[in-house]
């Protein structure tokens, strides 16, 4: 969630079902804020029916067209995540297959009404993924999506996670995606939090060894490879200005905590400054989910880190 | 400016053209107009007549020439003469000619199963077996003075030219008849090819959508996304005032499901009405160009021939290029949705196109006929089902139903095996090594399929003929049914001997009393006969059980009795 997410007004703009309210804050925000922001509400409940009369309003309607798909999307994962007693019918299947088809047809809508929206090329590509549409259509969309916006760091995320393996697959792909993406990402972007996402999601592929998270985690990144790659891609992102600067910092933050790089840990809390420590919820201003719940209770992992690294110098 | 004349009663067209002179001899004939134990014998005859190639649509064939006068009036009688005599050799010659494998085009048998248009998408099974009647029949049906239509763009019309055809009809464009329960629709097509078809009215406007459509998925395919070598449209008028439009997407290595993706993506842009003036503009202009083009080179002659067979009015440029200039983005728009609406999707890969709100085309069949149920050898999903309205193949969930009264053709090989195909396209395989006592259903499928619509097939080389499956089953036959047996001979002979021991006792007990017997009371001897009673209730049991399973797989094994 975006900071304090249940206080902003885009989430009490689609609570109230207010679409110009909501239209007021999307339209107002910068491409990647936006698609982050269209995210973070598209989990809220009962918006379906709504989305859809604003849809039949205005088919063009590109803002309602992303967020219907997120929605639908959304709710993919959720029904994905439950789980279903022995006794009961696992339709899982059935269901999730039903929702992505749905959500893909309004993108696909969506995406001839509005062929240079990002949030729409974004939420295609996660679409593309659920559906297993294939290498080709994925890059497609990809590339679709940088014609419409360049650098588009949360679609990037999307990208990132398709080329994630199956089952023994290599990871090499992914790694190189975030690599080349973070070299060729403007000054003062957050792209080289690819390189370290795709680093945490690769060590913690596999963590069921009788180990901690965190000594699992720990184990991977201390190879001498990708230890380097992570301090590579600390050093020439520098410190983010704009979207994804403190989902950046933590990222990196924890990558150094494990390395035992206290100083460089320190830099990156550091940067973040008070607030995010008074407030875990605004660490994750990329939308990946927030690192440090990645190794147990994110607040207490997170107090901890920031403890050992700052020392007694805060 | 083109002129109305005939020429031997044949109906013919002339207009002045810069370069060599041509001509063309055309007749409404063509592979739509085959069935599918007839298929080929439109281009075999077409072989026939010239070597030089000719060509054979799904309405019309046609023959064609440049040269000098004398060469043209030379080569089209030359066409008529060939067709008035085909000789056993001549057409043995011609079947040499043809044996290259062709391109088939999947699209139509998936709208028309296997009928009128939908044949075009069958390989050509009549080569082999075709008679010289059958030939003769053809010709005299099809190649006629009243079918045809003739095409001069030059100076004259040769002053030697003689068209010495046979008298005959006028034959009408058969009927197009879809067989997509709903559309839009997809299917599964070949690896590498991303295809779409649909049909429309037929004007200019559908012409400039072809066309603005090639444009998009060029763009969007071949030159954005990189992921097709080339794509292309073709646009086809037929007779009945409808139109086909093609489009086709040829992958590059790897880029399959991009292809898909973007035809898709292009098409639902199009659906929209997102169709730009200015674009619009651009094809109308170029369409205008090459209109001209044509014009001058008599390249407009064959198409206005066609519509002369039609029964349709000749066109002339002005009119054409009228109709084109008129075509306004809207009415590409509106030809758009009609095209979406009616559109066929061929879908390479395992993913289909459901996603995209596509409707799967059926592949099987809905209905299990009745009749006699024919199990699968060592193969209990797989059962052929034999009645008096056709037969029903069924393996799992896949069902393959072909009705007598609505079969297009069955493929009989010498070893036995039949292969019925559907007017709709859907076939029903009987291979007699596979079922039991299938014979019988080849007798039965024999029997009710007439001959003219039995393909006689090639011998198969024996690892062609298709064995029962799993040999692990089959192994286990012997062991299933000998288990059974040993346990009813064992539980049978321990519930005799354990009744009778019981009974034994109890006689005991009755006549000689107590005190003089083995056991010591009436207690002892109670409890020997009420176990003995026990025990041998249950061996019994065992013994009914088995007995009851040794049956069942005897009836399992000859199903044709127990029904």
């Amino acid at each position: 969630m975006l900071p304090a997410m249940s206080a902003h007004p885009l989430h009490t703009a689609v609570s109230a079902q207010d679409w110009p309210g909501c239209r007021a804050v999307l339209d107002a925000a910068g491409p990647m804020e936006r698609t982050a922001l269209i995210r973070a509400v598209a989990g809220l409940p009962d918006i379906e029916g709504f989305l859809t009369a604003v849809l039949r309003a205005d088919p063009a309607d590109g803002t309602a067209s992303a967020l219907l798909g997120e929605h639908l999307l959304h709710r993919v994962r959720a029904i994905r995540a439950e789980d279903r007693p022995w006794y009961e019918l696992d339709d899982r299947a059935t269901l999730t297959r039903e929702l992505l088809c749905r959500a893909e047809q309004t993108l696909i809508d969506g995406a001839v009404q509005n062929p240079a929206d990002p949030a729409i090329w974004s939420a295609r590509l996660v679409s593309a993924h659920g559906l297993d549409l294939g290498p080709a259509e994925t890059r497609r969309r990809y590339q679709r999506l940088l014609a419409a916006a360049p650098d588009h760091l949360p679609g990037q995320f999307d990208m990132l996670r398709s080329l994630y393996p199956g089952r023994d697959g290599s990871w090499e792909p992914a790694h190189e995606f975030a690599r080349e993406t973070a070299a060729a990402a403007p000054p003062g972007g957050a792209h080289g939090a690819l390189v370290a996402a795709a680093h945490i999601d690769h060590g913690l592929v596999d963590p069921d060894r009788g180990l901690s998270h965190t000594e699992v985690l720990t184990a991977y990144l201390v190879q001498e490879p990708v230890r380097a790659e992570i301090q590579r891609a600390a050093e020439r992102s520098g410190v983010p200005t704009g979207y994804g600067r403190l989902g950046f910092l933590n990222l990196f933050a924890l990558c150094f905590t494990l390395l035992g790089d206290q100083p460089a840990a320190a830099r990156m809390f550091d940067h973040m400054g008070d607030r995010a420590a008074e407030d875990p919820e605004a660490l994750d201003d990329l939308g990946a989910g927030n690192p440090w719940a990645r190794l147990g209770d994110a607040v207490h992992e997170f107090g901890e880190a920031r403890e050992r690294a700052l020392g007694g110098a805060k | 400016m083109i002129t109305r004349l005939e020429v031997d009663g044949v109906p013919a067209l002339h207009a002045p053209a810069d370069g060599p002179m041509h001509a063309g001899l055309v007749f409404r004939v063509g592979t739509a107009d085959e069935t599918l134990p007839l298929r080929g014998i439109t281009r075999l005859i077409e072989h026939l007549v010239t070597g030089a190639p000719g060509s054979t649509g799904p309405e019309h064939t046609y023959f064609h020439t440049r040269g000098t006068p004398t060469e043209i009036a030379d080569f089209l009688s030359g066409v008529c003469t060939a067709l008035r005599n085909p000789s056993a050799d001549r057409i043995a010659e011609a079947r040499e000619r043809m044996t290259a494998p062709r391109d088939r085009d999947p699209l139509p048998m998936w709208r028309y199963g296997a009928r009128s248009y939908g044949v075009a998408s069958y390989p050509e099974w009549a080569l082999p077996g075709l008679t010289t009647d059958q030939v003769g029949d053809w010709i005299a049906r099809w190649f006629t003075r009243a079918n045809a239509a003739l095409w001069v763009a030059g100076d004259e019309v040769p002053g030697g030219l003689s068209l010495d055809l046979a008298d005959g009809t006028r034959q009408p464009a058969p009927r197009a008849v879809t067989v997509l329960p709903a559309t839009p629709a997809w299917f599964t097509g070949p690896d590498g090819t991303a295809g779409w078809d649909t049909v429309v009215h037929r004007d200019a406007g559908a012409a400039v959508f072809a066309t603005v459509l090639e444009r998009r998925l060029q763009h969007e395919l071949r030159d954005r996304a990189g992921v097709a070598e080339d794509a292309r449209t073709e646009y086809e008028p037929r007779a009945d005032g409808t139109a086909r439009i093609l489009a086709l997407a040829e992958a590059v290595p790897g880029g399959q499901d991009g292809a898909l993706g973007g035809l898709i993506d292009v098409l639902a842009e199009l659906r929209a009405g997102r169709i730009d003036e200015d674009e619009v503009g651009t094809v109308v202009k170029h369409t205008g160009v090459g209109l001209r083009d044509a014009e001058s080179r008599g390249a407009r002659l064959p198409g206005q021939a066609f519509n002369l067979l039609a029964g349709r009015a000749v066109q002339t440029l002005d009119e054409a290029l009228a109709e084109v200039r008129a075509v306004t983005a809207g009415d590409v728009a509106a030809v758009a949705t009609a095209a979406y609406d009616a559109g066929l999707l061929m879908a390479p890969g395992t993913g289909g196109a459901d996603w995209a709100g596509y409707t799967a085309a059926p592949t099987m069949s809905e209905t299990v006929l009745d009749g006699r149920t024919h199990r699968g050898r060592g193969d209990r999903n797989l059962r052929l089902i034999s009645g008096a309205d056709g037969i029903s193949v069924v393996e799992g969930d896949v069902v393959g139903t072909v009705r007598y009264d609505a079969c297009a053709a069955v493929l009989a090989w010498p070893d036995g095996a039949r292969q019925l195909i559907g007017e709709d396209a859907v076939m029903a395989r009987v291979e007699p090594t596979l079922y039991r006592d299938a014979e019988q259903v080849v007798h039965d499928v024999d029997q009710w399929i007439p001959e003219r619509l039995r393909i006689g097939m090639p011998p198969r080389d024996r690892d062609r003929i298709p064995q029962p499956r799993p040999a692990t089953e089959r192994e286990e036959e012997p062991v299933d049914t000998r288990r059974p047996l040993i346990t009813l001979l064992v539980a049978g002979m321990a519930t005799l001997f354990v009744v009778a021991g019981g009974l034994g006792v109890l006689t005991m007990m009755l006549t000689q009393g107590p005190s003089g017997g083995v056991l010591g009371d009436v207690g002892e001897y109670g409890l020997v006969a009420s176990a003995s009673v026990l025990f041998g209730t249950f061996t019994g049991r065992i013994a009914l059980d088995s007995a009851v399973e040794l049956r069942r797989q005897q009836h399992a094994r000859n199903p044709a009795r127990s029904d």
